[in-house]
This record gives structure tokens, C-alpha cells and sequence, in this order.
């Protein structure tokens, strides 16, 4: 390979998108953690004042950590089991075109922006009898109708009932891509040793697709503790905030009431749970242990 | 057993096709109709489709053409058309900037090489809400807030470290007797990058801006905080949203709102459905 520093010029736009919206931003958000900017544009440095405020003070933070711990394990429970076993199901469907055209059958609710489904849900639910297809279902059995998210009791549970049955497009192919990764001589063995459905999923398929499991942990533990779009279409933290998240809280502080600073110790209080797991999970959910 | 668990298998599968495709059916169908019929009927097909619920949906959500003016329409954005520029721009300052680069760590050594390749790569784990506060506020400070930059800005920024690590991988398996060849009739660096690399890449690039392209199209929350006080600069997604509000009453206008809103996406990736299947899978599977 040529030795060419000329080549360093090449990075200079790359280079100087990052510094300006992420990087600097990054080191910005550990530096403004530590001022206050409610008395108007100036801002005060108030030390530990804004952690200690979030963590001894605001009962909305813990309300809301709580919420999220929540949200966070049933939707890894969903993103692990469904479409894994679409995944697993399609794999091993005989004929290939049959098989594509299932993929491609999942695949294709994926195209809809999230936008646009998550407001289709919030139909779904609609509190109206006769207006929502949860309640029209309900009808038809007899029952009487929710109001779903309209309800602080039933609000929580609705947001995470909804995308039922959570058949996640993104998941689904890259478990399906590592299941054909697996060498046919391991699946003929697999065969002629007569193994039951289930026993080859544990002792053949997830060992050997544990490195997608724990990518897509990973993944999802990331996108879980801080996501809260789902939660602010669908009903904004309310009803009496039994839905609110901490990405949410943040975003509220900072955008809504303009407390840049809490918002930063937010994020940087975040930013340090999502390390946590994401090392934890690295450590603990090893590729090697299973070769 | 044989027998019932490959019938078994089938049977998962087409139900849990139809569940999950089930929301889609109900966006079409409620669309077309009105909520007398929705409370009377409500699934099956309407009987009677109406229609006008896309034309009023599409003047609120992509533009008003009845007063259509060329002018009027570039200087005050419909949302289609702020949706469009972000997402062009972007998809263009991320392929541009990001195969640049690539193509000088594939291709070339240099001082502090793999720092500065590590260093980016280590965006891949950046979480976005750490940064989402101090974003909007290096916005604020540079006088992009309630403008279309804003929204560009970030996301080249933002897709470069999956873009750079995709397309270099992309270059590096170019045969490198074309560099050698080239270098020979004295070509410079961006010759070669202008006629050997960027011609020879063209899938990944298509690939990343088909991902980049979906990114700026689908996104709510940054719209929401850079342009969401000016209805000017309103994208597709946040006009979606405000037009729930705008109709709360009629739910057939609001499906197909939601469907106008979805549909040139739809199409984009529909075209290129097997580009965004592989663009998924190889950029999923870098860990």
C-alpha cells in the first residue's frame, strides 16, 4: 500500500461533519451536565446540582426508569422470540421459492414508515366502541370495550401490546441470514440423526446463531433505553404520565422548558446505563462458549 | 408427528403473515371509507369507495395543488417537497463524503491511519439521545434551527461511520492492478477515485443511499425539534402527525393520509427490494 499523506485531505469532510455534530456535541453534552440555564441564555455552573436534582428530587425520574425497565424487557422478549421463530419457520421451509416469498411477505409490512404505523395503532385502539378494531374485536366476543390508551390503568399495557405479533422484519433477516449460514454437511447430520423440530432448534440452530442473538441484544438494549418515539405518538407519557420515559423527560426538559443542562445529565446518565448493559451483555453472551 | 409439524410450520407462518400485515389492510380499507360506514360496516371493503379522502389527505400532507405556483412552492415547502430536498441532500453529501474517505483508508497509509479509523467507527456505538440535547443546541448556535441545513447537516454527520466502514470494505475488493495500472499513466488520487472506485462501487453506494434515504424519511423526532415551530418546513412525517389533529373526525381522510404519506417510500424500496434486503443484513452483521 502507498504511503501517502495527501491521502489525510481525503477525511477533511468526513472529518469535520463528525467534529461539529457529534463529537463536539458528545463532549459537549459531559460539559453542559454540570450548568444550569434556568435563569434565561446564561448558564451557571451548578457542579453535581442537576444529577442530584434527577436522582434525589424529581419523582418523575424514577417514575419514569421504571416505566422503561418495563418497556425495555418486553421488548427484547419480543424482538428475541417472534421473530426468531419466523426465522427458524421459514429456514426451514423446503421449496425456495415458497420460502422467498414468505421472507418477502414479512419483509413488506417494514416498508410502512414508523410514523405512519404507530399512528395506524393508535386507530387500532381508538376508545370508541364502534370505531377501533381492539374493541370491535372485543364486541365480537361479548366484551365490553377500553379505552386503551386513554386509561392510566390499561396504557402501559397497550403500548406494549401494540405491533402485535411483533413479527419484526429487520430481526427476522438477520436471524434468517445467520440460519443459512449454517453448512448443510451440520443440517444432513442433523437429519439423519433423526432429531425432533425442537431439539434441533436448541442443540443445532442457537448455538449456532448465538452471535445474531446477541447482536440484536445488543441492538435492542440500545434502542429500548433510549427510544420514545413509540411512546410520544402514541400517548405523549400520559395518561397522568403512567407511560413516561426518561427519553422522553429529556426531551422535555431540554426542548420543552429549555433546561439544556438537565437535559445534558439526562442524556449523560443514559449514555452511562446503555454502556453498562452493552459491556455486560458482551461479556456475559459469548460467541466462543458455544464452539 | 411428521405430517402435523410440517403442516404446523405453514399454518405459523400464514398467520403470522397476516397479523402482521393486518394493519395495513385496515389503513387501506378504512381509508375509502366514512364513519357512517365504518361504524355499519366495519370489515369488510367499503361498498361504495370514497375517494375524495385521498385528494383532501394529499393537499394537506404532500402539497396543496390547487394553488399550485413554482414559486410559492420552492420558497414555502410543501412537506413532499421538504422531505424530498433533506432527503436528496443528504443521500448526497453522505455518499460523496463517506466514499472519499473510504477510498483514502482502502487505498492508501498515512500518519495516524488506524486512530482516525477507529475513532470513527466508535460512532457506531454512540447512543443518539446522549447527543440529541448538545446537537440541537451546536444547530442553534450556527443559525440552522428552523431550517432545511439543519435537518441535512446532522444526517450526513450522522450516516457517515456505517457508510465509510461499508464502502471500504466495497474498495478494497477492487483488483488492485486497476490502481497500479492507472497510477502507472499517472493518474492522482482522485482520478482514480473519480474513474476506478466510484464507477466500480455503484451497489454499495446504492445501498447506502437507499438507507439513508429511508433514515431521512422516517424520522420524527429531529424534524420535531429543529422545524416543528415553522409549518413551512414541515416533512411528511410531522404533517402526518398535525393533520391527525386537523382531522380528528374523520378517520377515512386520516388513513389515507397516512397512506399518501407512506407510498413514495414504498415504491423507492419496493423497486429496489432486493438492494434494501442485502443493504440490511450486511449492515447488520458488522458486529
Amino acid at each position: 500500500m502507498k504511503r501517502r499523506n495527501q491521502a489525510l485531505l481525503l477525511l477533511i469532510p468526513t472529518f469535520a461533519f463528525t467534529a461539529t455534530f457529534i463529537y463536539g456535541p458528545f463532549l459537549l453534552a459531559f460539559y453542559n451536565a454540570f450548568f444550569s440555564w434556568e435563569e434565561g441564555e446564561y448558564r451557571i455552573f451548578v457542579g453535581l446540582g442537576n444529577f442530584r436534582h434527577l436522582l434525589f428530587e424529581d419523582y418523575l425520574f424514577w417514575h419514569s426508569m421504571k416505566i422503561m425497565a418495563i418497556l425495555s424487557v418486553t421488548y427484547i422478549a419480543k424482538v428475541m422470540i417472534v421473530p426468531m421463530l419466523a426465522a427458524v419457520l421459514i429456514s426451514r421451509v423446503g421449496n425456495a421459492r415458497l420460502r422467498g416469498a414468505y421472507r418477502n411477505l414479512i419483509v413488506i409490512a417494514l416498508i410502512v414508515p414508523s410514523v405512519a404505523v404507530y399512528m395506524i395503532w393508535r386507530q387500532i385502539y381508538h376508545p370508541d366502541g364502534e370505531l377501533g378494531l381492539a374493541n370491535r374485536l372485543f364486541a365480537l366476543f361479548g366484551l365490553e370495550p377500553i379505552a386503551w390508551f386513554r386509561d392510566p390503568d390499561t396504557a402501559l399495557l397497550t403500548i406494549i401490546l401494540t405491533g402485535f405479533p411483533w413479527a419484526s422484519g429487520v430481526q427476522m433477516l438477520i436471524y434468517l441470514a445467520g440460519l443459512q449460514n449454517i453448512s448443510q454437511d451440520v443440517k444432513e447430520a442433523a437429519t439423519i440423526d433423526g432429531v425432533g423440530p425442537l431439539q434441533r432448534f436448541f442443540r443445532m440452530e442457537l448455538p449456532l446463531i448465538v452471535g445474531q442473538v446477541r447482536l440484536i441484544a445488543i441492538l435492542s438494549v440500545i434502542s429500548s433505553v433510549q427510544d420514545f418515539v413509540g411512546v410520544y405518538l402514541l400517548t405523549r407519557g400520559g395518561p397522568a404520565g403512567t407511560t413516561y420515559v426518561p427519553g422522553l423527560l429529556m426531551f422535555d426538559y431540554a426542548i420543552k422548558y429549555n433546561q439544556i443542562g438537565m437535559g445534558c445529565a439526562l442524556g449523560v446518565i443514559l449514555f452511562l446505563i446503555v454502556l453498562t448493559l452493552t459491556l455486560f451483555i458482551h461479556r456475559f453472551v459469548r460467541t466462543e462458549d458455544y464452539l | 408427528m411428521n405430517r402435523v409439524y410440517g403442516a404446523l410450520k405453514h399454518v405459523t407462518l400464514v398467520l403470522l403473515i397476516i397479523l402482521t400485515n393486518y394493519p395495513l389492510y385496515f389503513m387501506l380499507q378504512t381509508s375509502l371509507k366514512s364513519n357512517r360506514e365504518m361504524r355499519e360496516d366495519f370489515w369488510r371493503l367499503p361498498a361504495d369507495p370514497i375517494w375524495e379522502n385521498y385528494a383532501a389527505a394529499f393537499k394537506s400532507i404532500l402539497f396543496d395543488y390547487t394553488q399550485f405556483d413554482w414559486l410559492c412552492f420552492i420558497k414555502t415547502g410543501a412537506p413532499l417537497f421538504n422531505t424530498m430536498f433533506v432527503a436528496f441532500w443528504s443521500v448526497c453529501g453522505v455518499i460523496l463524503f463517506a466514499s472519499l474517505a473510504a477510498f483514502a483508508f482502502a487505498r492508501y497509509d498515512f500518519i495516524l491511519k488506524k486512530p482516525l479509523y477507529y475513532v470513527l467507527l466508535s460512532l457506531l456505538m454512540m447512543p443518539i439521545v446522549l447527543i440529541m440535547v448538545p446537537e440541537y443546541v451546536v444547530v442553534k448556535s450556527l443559525g440552522l434551527l428552523a431550517t432545511r441545513f439543519g435537518l441535512i447537516l446532522p444526517y450526513i454527520a450522522g450516516s457517515q461511520a456505517l457508510a465509510v466502514f461499508m464502502c471500504r470494505t466495497f474498495f478494497e475488493q477492487i483488483p488492485k492492478d486497476l490502481f497500479e495500472s492507472a497510477e502507472i499513466d499517472g493518474a492522482g488520487m482522485l482520478r482514480m477515485y473519480r474513474h476506478i472506485a466510484a464507477p466500480l462501487s455503484v451497489p454499495v453506494l446504492v445501498v447506502i443511499g437507499l438507507l439513508v434515504c429511508v433514515q431521512a424519511w422516517n424520522d420524527y423526532i429531529w424534524p420535531l425539534v429543529i422545524v416543528g415551530s415553522d409549518e413551512a418546513l414541515y416533512t411528511v412525517t410531522i404533517a402526518m402527525t398535525a393533520f391527525q389533529n386537523e382531522y380528528n373526525i374523520e378517520f377515512g381522510r386520516l388513513m389515507a393520509g397516512f397512506a399518501i404519506g407512506s407510498l413514495p417510500l414504498v415504491i423507492l424500496i419496493l423497486s429496489m427490494l432486493r438492494y434494501f434486503i442485502q443493504g440490511i443484513t450486511s449492515g447488520a452483521l458488522k458486529g
